[in-house]
């Protein structure tokens, strides 16, 4: 038998011995039960749908049924949607071919969120370090930052004066808010809220570094709470829902994408 | 279910057949030069970087797509070609080697073609790239389309996106290369052994082809791809020695054009070598033929070092952003400031080795060997044990050095910054392994100076003669 003959012959064996490896094995870990799936082996799609989700845990079947609507108005190759997860940005956009890198901000889809996300929630309690600064480590995106909440003991200081750094390294505050705290005749903790009017946009985004705080005033502070929204939804209206999955469209572009609310009304949920 | 072997076999013959007619070429120009030829493993390897440097190149200087894949096609075919009619002896690898590393390249395969490349940052950095040159996107508008570091380079990218365009396979069976790049880095060591018939050796060499396999290898991240050419570039040294200077140190720096710290781990490989015997300066300078051939491979060295910066430069990047401001040091201050890290760095380095003592364990019992009886090791593996340190220095200084949060940045990146340095380490393991298990005769046949035509001052493979009775 000549020499790539036998090789063809040993890997025709060995591949049969792992297939019988895969069939044979009683204990399969989970992570390998999908190769006895059928579809899953004969159909990419189908793979995608298995790694990706319909709608978590990335929304791939449903960014596809969004896509081709949106590509039947929209016919530059190289737009797509918004698309916004609960978490942070996962660039679904290099999971379709052609590759969609250019946001159209007029329709909006929503991957994994639920109605909490699209209201004002608390973003997390911030820790103080030894030089005072309240850090607070969060691994989510954020659209709006609303408003903070110190939790202090009454004192004679009239002012706290509140200073928000997007990381640690900034040497200006994004943001500052003075408040008179002065409460005449209370003793024990007490609550004050730094409202930001308006919300500060684009909050947090890509950043894995905590947001700090500095907070001055003379007062000993027990706690410092941040809230915000996750996606900010001001301006769009959602024209179609799955589960966790959505479409929303910019109020000033209902008419053009009538034919996509058609269509997505129209298929199965 | 035909769609899955269709597409493994069509995906990993485009793989195979692109960068070995390139490599054809090598072999050719090495002939040419009365150098020895290249192993089957190593022509892949030279092949497979050629094409991703090709198309790097002709993207990045905004030639048309067409004409781009006319050079790679042209460039290939020239070296089949040549292998056809003119040249048809080569190294293979044997039955028994091929057998057991099968598993691996089918179950590599197997991988490549199944899973799609993961939702996360890191793996998306270099699948962006291809996507980008699916549509052949110019290079200065990557700054514009929210691509995550576009200033780094992409050669690997680029032979990614070559396999899965030309072979018309989906995205993420392109990857293949990926495997096959690490298997022929094995088949290449194993052939410069293949003189020598201890069955120990090879199951050795079998053993570390498994055991230094992890998925990172393949799907789709660079760093298993830097590990393997920064091992190619170590072993070529090893290999050709001084006499390749003028080639190997312009490959050595073809590593930055794979990731940023590719550049820092070409200027670690080529100090290593020649600061692995410094006492052959004073030959060098006395022969003209050395001096020129130092002389050509330095310069070709500086420009393919200085190629990405320019490309980046020439399409609107800023050459000096590798990473950001991760690694802006505002003052000294901050440097010396963070020196305590140190302890946290070394700890993690140790648990990190911890956990893998199949390299640990084979690497630190090779340095007692090698170190124990106070004899002087031989260039090869003073080259490679010098890499290994230096690597690991740089590592530490990267953790010492960045404005990424520190905790963060050592749990994402410390692993895959210490895989690069994996097969080095496995090499020398190798190395003395080699010496360890062989007879004298046939590890003096096998570790022998390639033959050449020119006289040089010094051929320098101190060989058995020297370590033989340390064993």
């Amino acid at each position: 038998m000549s020499f790539w003959r036998r090789c063809a012959v040993a890997g025709i064996a060995i591949a049969f011995g792992l297939v019988a490896a895969i069939r044979l094995s009683p204990q399969l870990p989970g992570r390998y039960t999908a190769l006895l799936n059928r579809s899953f082996l004969s159909s990419r799609e189908q793979r995608l749908i298995h790694f990706f989700g319909e709608c978590e845990p990335a929304g791939y079947g449903y960014l596809k049924r969004v896509l081709t609507a949106y590509s039947r108005v929209e016919r530059s190759l190289l737009k797509r949607p918004v698309i916004r997860y609960r978490d942070y940005n996962r660039r679904a956009e290099y999971l379709f071919e052609p590759t969609r890198f250019e946001a159209d901000p007029s329709v909006l889809v929503g991957i994994g969120l639920t109605e909490s996300d699209l209201r004002e929630q608390e973003i997390g309690n911030g820790a103080r370090g030894p030089d005072g600064l309240w850090r607070f480590a969060v691994d989510r995106n954020f659209d709006l930052l609303t408003r903070i909440e110190v939790e202090y003991e009454t004192a004679s200081a009239q002012q706290l004066r509140l200073q928000l750094y997007r990381s640690e390294r900034d040497s200006t505050p994004t943001w500052t808010s003075v408040a008179d705290v002065a409460t005449a005749g209370q003793v024990g903790r007490q609550t004050f809220q730094f409202v930001a009017t308006p919300p500060l946009r684009q909050f947090r985004y890509g950043l894995i570094e905590p947001f700090v705080f500095r907070v001055d005033g003379g007062v000993s502070l027990y706690r410092v709470t941040a809230y915000g929204v996750v996606v900010d939804m001001q301006g769009y209206r959602v024209v179609h829902r799955n589960g966790g999955c959505f479409t929303a469209i910019e109020d000033d572009h209902s008419d053009r994408w009538m034919q996509l609310i058609h269509e997505l009304g129209g298929s199965n949920d | 279910m035909i769609e899955l072997p269709r597409i493994a076999l069509i995906g990993s013959a485009v793989a195979l057949i692109g960068p070995l007619g390139v490599g054809w070429l090598w072999a050719a120009a090495l002939i040419h030069k009365g150098e020895s030829q290249p192993t089957l493993g190593m022509n892949y390897w030279l092949g497979l970087m050629s094409v991703g440097g090709l198309i790097l190149l002709g993207h990045g200087f905004g030639l048309s797509q067409t004409f781009v894949v006319l050079i790679v096609v042209s460039v290939s075919t020239c070296g089949w070609v040549w292998r056809l009619m003119r040249h048809r002896r080569q190294t293979r690898p044997d039955l028994k080697t091929v057998l057991s590393l099968s598993p691996l390249a089918l179950a590599g395969i197997g991988y490549c073609v199944l899973y799609p490349v993961q939702m996360w940052d890191s793996y998306l950095i270099w699948l962006s790239r291809v996507r980008l040159l699916e549509q052949w996107t110019s290079l200065s508008r990557f700054g514009d389309l929210g691509i995550i570091y576009p200033e780094y380079p992409y050669l690997g990218a680029a032979a990614w996106w070559w396999t899965e365009w030309t072979a018309r396979v989906p995205v993420e069976s392109g990857r293949v290369i990926f495997v096959f790049a690490y298997l022929a880095f094995f088949l290449a060591v194993l052939a410069r052994q293949e003189r020598i018939e201890s069955i120990r050796v090879r199951l050795l060499l079998v053993f570390f082809a498994y055991a230094c396999f992890s998925l990172e290898i393949i799907n789709g991240y660079q760093d298993g791809f830097l590990m393997v050419s920064a091992g190619m570039v170590a072993l070529a040294f090893v290999q050709w020695g001084d006499r390749g200077a003028v080639w190997l140190m312009p490959l050595a720096a073809g590593l930055s054009l794979i990731k940023a710290e590719g550049a820092v781990l070409a200027l670690i490989l080529v100090f290593c070598w020649f600061g692995s015997k410094l006492s052959r300066l004073p030959t060098v300078q006395e022969n003209r033929l050395d001096r020129r051939a130092f002389l050509v491979g330095g310069v070709g060295f500086v420009v393919i070092l200085a190629i990405w910066p320019w490309l980046a430069l020439r399409n609107g990047f800023d050459p000096t952003n590798v990473q950001g401001d991760a690694f802006r040091i505002r003052s000294i201050g901050i440097a010396v400031g963070q020196l305590d890290r140190f302890p946290t760095i070394l700890r993690a380095i140790g648990l990190y080795y911890a956990q893998r003592p199949w390299i640990t364990v084979p690497f630190l019992a090779a340095l007692a060997v090698s170190l124990g009886r106070g004899e002087r090791l031989d260039r090869q593996r003073r080259f490679l044990l010098g890499f290994v340190g230096l690597h690991l220095l740089f590592v530490m200084t990267i953790f010492w050095l960045t404005q990424e949060p520190f905790e963060w940045h050592l749990g994402a990146a410390l692993h895959r910054l210490l895989l690069q340095g994996k097969l080095v380490m496995f090499l020398f393991v190798f190395e003395t392994a080699t010496l360890w298990c062989t007879p004298l005769e046939q590890t003096s046949i096998a570790r022998q100076p390639v033959p050449a035509p020119q006289k040089f001052a010094e051929v320098v493979h101190t060989g058995r003669a020297r370590t033989q009775r340390t064993f």
